[in-house]
């Protein structure tokens, strides 16, 4: 899955640690989920699209993969 | 919607490793102080089994406590060492257990298995777990981290 969580937030202009604290989760995990190498859970993504106030399949997206 | 931790509190940890360094302080101070031979049998054998539950308990504390933050990754980072745990666990009761066959067929000529064997398997268990258990899961954590700096 791929997601577009590192340029939300740079069009936001938030760090990791600011959008880790917002959802909760530490620094490591969003840092992971940008680098796609961990898949968050449907409440994880949830929570990370309405932060950033998108829906949540603008955010993450199925790749060739999936 | 939240998904209820069945873990401890993370002060837990703190207190397990506490006592586990007791522990190993206990222990290293009755070497020097009395050595092996200048108390009863009586007294090391209790000695021994409250050290072996400070063990336990420590080892139980240290292992199943949450993390400052404690979010999914982590958990499913704690699944995945309590999965290769479980291989590894598996691997090594066969592989004891056929070797310890071998063994007493060898020098008894018969098909005879220790008769204390599950006694120590039982014993072993819960620090077997732990030992495989928790450092797995820490590595996992590290090169979770140390991938993060790449």
């Amino acid at each position: 899955m791929k997601n577009t969580v590192r340029v939300e937030r740079a069009i936001m202009d938030i760090t990791q640690q600011q959008l880790a604290d917002a959802i909760g989760v530490s620094r490591n995990t969003i840092n992971s989920i940008e680098s796609g190498r961990y898949v968050p859970s449907t409440v994880l993504a949830l929570k990370i699209a309405r932060y950033f106030g998108k829906p949540t399949d603008s955010v993450f997206q199925l790749d060739e993969n999936d | 919607m939240k998904n209820k931790s069945i873990l401890m509190p993370h002060t837990c940890q703190k207190i397990g490793w506490c006592l586990f360094l007791l522990l190993i302080l206990v222990h290293i101070a009755k070497r020097i102080l009395y050595g092996t031979d200048c108390y009863s049998i009586e007294l090391a054998r209790t000695m021994a089994h409250i050290e072996h539950i400070t063990l336990i308990v420590s080892l139980f504390f240290i292992c199943l406590s949450k993390e400052k933050v404690e979010d999914e990754m982590i958990s499913s980072l704690r699944l995945r060492a309590l999965g290769y745990t479980a291989y590894v666990v598996f691997l090594l009761f066969l592989l004891t257990s056929i070797f310890l066959e071998c063994l007493s067929d060898y020098r008894l000529g018969s098909d005879m298995t220790n008769p204390y064997l599950s006694e120590l398997l039982l014993l072993v268990l819960p620090i077997l777990l732990s030992c495989l258990y928790y450092p797995m899961f820490k590595l996992m954590l590290r090169r979770s981290r140390k991938e993060e700096k790449i």
